[in-house]
């Protein structure tokens, strides 16, 4: 499914500011994977997700999705394939155009009719209204409102939901809930497992939440300065404690500073 | 102030409309500064006015808009392909079409129209009937230019709400957000300059088929007008949905040739300082929108 190899990324090249975010990583997701990573600051999370969406410049590996090599391919042609949810609320919605308009920009690629046709066909609104009532947050009846006026977690559900709709073959969540107070992140993240489950999707999330962590998905992934050094997989993973984790954390920090 | 004065800022101010829409594509929709628009005005004239020549005029303001859309395009590719900065994109076009501007006019820097035919010489027959205290030609000539206002109003409208039109508001609105939505934004800047462009090219192309004559400096400072009407439009009704809007900066060209011509009735006041007062009109109308904004906060607080 996605198949990453040898990949590095170093940031200011040739400059005394350099730094090797990801230091040669390798990783095999098969489809249905729900991955999750955690890390440090600075550990690379968020470059291997860019890097795999076309957001980072790549020094050298591969990219390889669906056995097609995507490596080069500039982010919008990704797009087709891959939906990313980021952290802040406003990078996934334009805030000046209502939630039906934002729908359909989503959905625009899905389908390659004509460009002049208009926008918001009575078709298209009552397939948006579907998709909102699955949320759960009565968006549904806002469909002419615009998202400025939404709240973080709203506009983040709406962010996921245009994010998943033309069924991409790969999710990448970057922190998408740490924006959010705790009783939202928990409602998105109930939303987010839904629509996973429900479309099958394989996913990449990124967490600061150890619990969260370990309580979604199949594998879990720790990073630390640009390389992964621990996954664990289905059973391993579910009797994973947070102490477990944190044990780790502490270890990986002893062995840096012994190493230096 | 006589009919014929009403009339004659009503017609220009309804011709600088368009302008004012090619400019708000760029400057609000897209929130990029386009420095085209002086070069891409007196291209969309010189095309017309050389067509004007060979009797065809209706083809002059469609080359004219064309002419004008081409040069929107010569910015944008240099912006989003080259990695060109788009002022200096638009400030490279702008002065390249200096050149290429008296190509057309086989380097006659003005000349009248007289010898040809404009949209309007069809009503030049009528010029002895009067009418509402003026004659009927010009009062014909009026109301074509406001039908055909109202024609590519009516078009904008239905253009940006199509999904082509959609994306392009996006692009402005949340660029990062098209990106990854596998909308190429690259595409929908060149494609919303070349209509901005076009509009601007096509102002150009009536205003001196109104006019009657072409000068090669015609172009000279309609950037700034431009942005004027905009303002002037959007102080005076506020910012509304898509499709007022362009309504909304028509009506504020309309506004400010009115100012304009004001202007030039008060003594001692002739049209090389209108360039003068109208930045400084502009200035302040920002600077009193600022300070308002300040005292609504201000207020909010207490």
């Amino acid at each position: 499914m996605l198949k990453i190899r040898d990949l590095k990324v170093t940031f200011n090249k040739n400059t005394v500011d350099e730094k090797i975010a990801l230091n040669h990583i390798n990783l095999i997701l098969k489809e249905g994977d729900f991955v999750t990573i955690i890390g440090n600051n600075g550990a690379g999370k968020s470059t291997l997700l860019n890097s795999i969406f076309g957001l980072v410049e790549t020094d050298k590996g591969k990219i390889i999705l669906d056995n097609k090599n995507i490596t080069t391919l500039s982010s919008h042609k990704r797009a087709k394939e891959i939906g990313m949810v980021f952290q802040n609320p406003s990078y996934g919605t334009a805030p000046h155009m209502t939630i039906g308009e934002n729908l359909a920009l989503a959905t625009m690629s899905d389908k390659q009719g004509n460009p002049f046709s208009k926008c918001m066909t009575k078709s298209n609104i009552a397939q948006f209204k579907e998709l909102l009532k699955s949320l759960g947050l009565g968006l549904e009846n806002r469909i002419n409102a615009n998202v400025g006026l939404l709240s973080g977690g709203q506009r983040q559900a709406l962010s996921l939901l245009m994010a998943t709709v033309s069924n991409p073959k790969l999710l990448l969540l970057d922190e998408h809930t740490a924006a959010l107070d705790p009783k939202t992140a928990t409602k998105i993240l109930a939303i987010t497992q839904d629509i996973i489950t429900r479309k099958h999707l394989t996913t990449i999330m990124i967490t600061h939440n150890i619990d969260n962590a370990i309580k979604y998905g199949n594998k879990l992934i720790l990073m630390q300065n640009g390389n992964i050094i621990k996954i664990y997989e289905n059973e391993e993973k579910h009797k994973l404690s947070i102490s477990d984790v944190m044990k780790l954390y502490a270890n990986t920090i002893t062995d840096e500073m012994i190493l230096k | 102030m006589s009919a014929n004065l009403i009339i004659t800022f009503l017609e220009i101010g309804l011709i600088f409309g368009l302008l004012a829409m090619g400019i708000y594509i760029t400057f609000i929709i897209l929130d990029i500064p386009d420095l085209t628009v002086d070069g891409s005005f007196t291209f969309g004239a010189s095309i017309s006015a050389m067509l004007c020549l060979h009797n065809l005029p209706i083809l002059g303001l469609i080359l004219g808009f064309l002419a004008g859309a081409m040069a929107g395009v010569a910015t944008s590719v240099m912006n989003t392909k080259l990695k060109i900065n788009v002022i200096l994109a638009g400030i490279l076009t702008m002065t390249g079409l200096y050149s290429i501007n008296f190509w057309v006019t086989k380097k006659t820097p003005s000349f009248s129209l007289n010898g040809g035919k404009t949209i309007f010489s069809v009503f030049d027959k009528y010029e002895s009937i009067k009418f509402l205290n003026s004659s009927l030609n010009k009062i014909l000539t009026l109301l074509l230019i406001f039908l055909i206002v109202i024609f590519i109003i009516f078009l904008l409208n239905r253009f940006f709400k199509t999904r082509m039109g959609v994306a392009i508001r996006a692009t402005g609105d949340n660029e990062m957000m098209i990106n990854s939505s596998s909308i190429s934004t690259d595409l929908m800047k060149i494609i919303a300059f070349a209509i901005a462009n076009g509009l601007v090219g096509l102002s150009g192309a009536l205003f001196i088929q109104r006019d009657n004559s072409y000068t090669s400096s015609v172009g000279v400072g309609m950037m700034v007008i431009g942005l004027a009407s905009i303002i002037i439009g959007e102080a005076i009704f506020r910012r509304r949905k898509i499709g007022v809007a362009m309504i909304i900066v028509t009506l504020g060209a309309v506004m400010y040739r009115f100012l304009y011509t004001c202007a030039l009735l008060i003594p001692r006041i002739d049209p090389i300082d209108i360039k003068i007062i109208t930045v400084v009109l502009i200035v302040i109308i920002l600077g009193i929108q600022l300070l308002i904004q300040k005292i609504k906060k201000r207020r909010a607080k207490c």
